[in-house]
């Protein structure tokens, strides 16, 4: 069932003749319940099409249809709904609030629902727990690893039990190890509880994660399939 | 509630922020009250200066005087009637003092430029709106001559020197100020009990008794229990009473009746003393009075708060002017400093606040959040700041600078004789010019303080709705590019 369908969507920056075009008249249908990964060098358009997609952003024509709702002519309060209820981010700076605990951070998002606090801490520190971080969730970000911040995002991003996670350059600011520490679960939320995560990275060792890979070259898609082994990236790689 | 707590991590963790933006607006809010309290003391020290002439317990005095400035030649006919009534035994002639070369002693009561009334004019005036109470007050010249008939005698002497090129060296004159005083009234009329500071006031049965002014009692070596002469009557003096500052009080108080029957004037008075219901009547009081009784000049508090001057007339007026300037420029510049400090935290939390967006937060919820941080710091600027203010104004109090009050002559003529013109001031003789040093204090109440906080939340409103705006324009896609 498609979840999210763009429709010659374009997303031009600036106006007249200074405009830069990130998204080109993008067509690209994503089903719910898959883990895709869109790939490209940098200023392929790649994070604009994350933003477009996670309506933090109105695409300049086209249409972005969330279960057939197109989001462009949505409010501006039912977008920040729709982010709530249904979409979960996960950045590459990790983004944590620097002055909250990492349990505080996970119950940020909580917060627009209104939950008792009761509710809301003990749902902040199971997510905490689901990541592995139960015993830091009174430390602040400054406090904890790279890796360890990236997880208090994605428990945050999962906080309110999204449809659509959308990670961008998760792994970029990781080690190999941590970043792949992260990947493996990403990949394990996705067996398991069956979201659907689009994954936006320039590393297609990365993206071999994701058993559907698309490629951005200059705003438009140029490629539109199954990933690679990671074998074969890596062997492309030497 | 997640909000308050976010709001109390946000003032915790960014302390510096914090303190710098709340001490903007303490230091705005701590100059409003140290200025205040610095206005209020100086209030408080100008109630200190006029309260001895108020605290007679006066509220308006009312006189009939004739405008003399000019000298006697330039008054009309019936004025000079007036004044020839009032002052009739003024010219004292020698040839009747006995033969040349006898001792004699005469003493005439001169009013000067005061006219007198009926006592009867008490009644009119108590039943006026807004008065509470009024007494009937006589204030007058006793001038006494003495000395030896001449061999040349029969030119008539006028009683005091101006009138005809002074006395022959053989006769002396004595000027005293007598003021009568209705001794059922102890806390209105030329004097009051509460200005007795040694001895007692008069007694309520009709044994002669005096209350003399104590600068005079002082030059004259009068203690209570002496006895001091008015025309011949020796008045048995029972107490001493201090004059307030500038006024020239009389020399001897002695009862209103007796002193009517010695200068044969029974039934007369020259100046009414009035208390008004409440010190908001007294305006209304004062116009009326003029409008009932016409050529009747009133006095009342404000006529003297107008006289008071020195360096803390200048300080008061220095705090009105300078003082409100300030305080209006201080809070602008806390509001601003606030201001800029929260427009320079949002533009620094930019990815922060795109980040809230991005995770759901609706876009009143993010802007509630900068506002509360802010109307936060407010409210800990406004504690600071009233600390800031209560410490300035204890300082000024423990300092305490003395600044100098002057209370003006009153702009009235004296009379014929040169002397101070009795009655037309101040429940008291004519306010004349004198000085007091007063300490300054600067009191703090509770409004006051509250007032303080309340403008630094004020301050921290404004700082909030301008960084909320700020945020509330972030477009999340836009905040998430952000570069810290």
């Amino acid at each position: 069932m498609t979840l999210i369908k763009l429709n010659a969507v374009t997303k031009i920056y600036g106006e007249g003749a200074t405009g830069v075009s990130a998204v080109d008249g993008v067509e690209l249908r994503i089903d719910d319940g898959e883990f895709l990964a869109i790939v490209g060098p940098s200023g392929s358009g790649k994070t604009t099409m994350l933003q477009l997609l996670g309506a933090l952003d109105r695409p300049t024509s086209g249409e972005v249809l969330f279960e057939s709702t197109d989001m462009a002519r949505m409010s501006d309060s039912e977008l920040a709904r729709l982010r709530s209820t249904t979409l979960g981010f996960i950045f590459q700076q990790f983004n944590l609030i620097p002055t909250l605990t990492a349990r505080q951070n996970v119950e940020a998002a909580l917060a627009p629902r209104g939950l008792p606090a009761a509710q809301r801490h003990g749902r902040a520190g199971h997510l905490l727990g689901q990541v592995g971080l139960a015993p830091r969730a009174d430390h602040l970000p400054t406090q904890l690893s790279g890796g360890e911040q990236q997880r208090v995002a994605i428990a945050r991003a999962l906080a309110n039990e999204p449809r659509v996670l959308l990670a961008d350059e998760p792994t970029g600011n990781l080690d190999t190890t941590t970043g792949e520490e992260i990947m493996g679960l990403l990949q394990e939320l996705w067996r398991s509880s069956g979201l659907t995560i689009v994954l936006v990275t320039h590393d297609r060792a990365i993206a071999a994660a994701a058993p559907r890979m698309v490629r951005m070259r200059d705003g438009r898609i140029e490629g539109d399939g199954p990933s690679e082994p990671v074998s074969a990236v890596r062997e492309e790689a030497v | 509630m997640f909000y308050i707590s976010y709001i109390a991590s946000e003032l915790r963790r960014r302390k510096g922020r914090t303190l710098l933006t709340a001490l903007g607006l303490a230091v705005g809010v701590g100059l409003v009250v140290a200025v205040s309290a610095l206005s209020a003391g100086l209030d408080d020290a100008q109630d200190e200066v006029l309260e001895p002439l108020t605290g007679v317990g006066t509220d308006i005095s009312v006189t009939r005087p004739i405008d003399a400035k000019g000298g006697f030649e330039s008054l009309s006919k019936r004025e000079r009637r007036q004044l020839q009534d009032e002052n009739g035994d003024a010219r004292i002639g020698l040839t009747n003092q006995g033969d040349p070369g006898d001792k004699f002693t005469t003493t005439s009561f001169l009013a000067t430029t005061q006219l007198s009334f009926p006592a009867s004019e008490v009644d009119e005036v108590a039943s006026l709106d807004g008065v509470k109470s009024v007494a009937a007050g006589l204030t007058l010249n006793a001038t006494t001559v003495s000395g030896t008939v001449p061999e040349d005698g029969g030119q008539d002497q006028p009683g005091v020197p101006s009138g005809g090129g002074g006395p022959p060296d053989n006769i002396d004159f004595k000027s005293t100020s007598v003021s009568g005083v209705d001794q059922a009234q102890k806390s209105l009329g030329a004097i009051s009990a509460a200005q007795v500071s040694k001895g007692n006031w008069f007694s309520q049965g009709d044994s002669r008794e005096a209350i003399v002014n104590t600068s005079y009692a002082n030059r004259q070596g009068i203690e209570v229990g002496d006895t001091v002469m008015v025309k011949g009557k020796r008045l048995k003096v029972v107490g001493l009473a201090t004059s307030p500052l500038g006024g020239q009080a009389s020399d001897i108080y002695m009862k209103l009746d007796q002193l009517q029957q010695l200068a044969d004037r029974k039934d007369r008075v020259n100046t009414l003393y009035v208390r008004a219901d409440s010190a908001d009547a007294v305006g209304a009081v004062s116009r009326e009075i003029e409008q009932t009784f016409a050529s009747s000049e009133v006095t009342d508090a404000q006529d003297l708060a107008d006289r008071v001057g020195g360096s803390l007339q200048d300080a008061k007026d220095l705090a009105g002017k300078l003082g409100t300037a300030l305080t209006i420029v201080a809070l602008l510049a806390a509001f601003l400093i606030a201001s800029l400090l929260t427009l320079s935290s949002v533009t620094k939390r930019t990815r922060e606040l795109g980040t809230l967006k991005a995770i759901g937060w609706p876009q009143r919820k993010v802007v509630r959040q900068v506002t509360g941080e802010a109307l936060a710091q407010g409210a800990l600027g406004g504690v600071l700041g009233a600390a800031i203010g209560v410490g300035a104004a204890a300082l000024i109090t423990a300092v305490g600078p003395e600044l100098k009050a002057t209370v003006a002559e009153a702009t009235q003529a004296s009379g014929p004789g040169g002397g101070p013109p009795p009655g037309g001031g101040f429940g008291q003789g004519a306010v004349q010019a004198g000085s007091e040093l007063i300490k300054l204090t600067a009191p703090v109440d509770a409004p006051l303080l509250l007032l303080a906080i309340g403008l630094a939340l004020l301050g921290g409103l404004v700082a909030g709705s301008v960084g909320g705006l700020r945020a509330a324009r972030l477009r999340p896609a836009d905040a998430l590019r952000h570069i810290d």
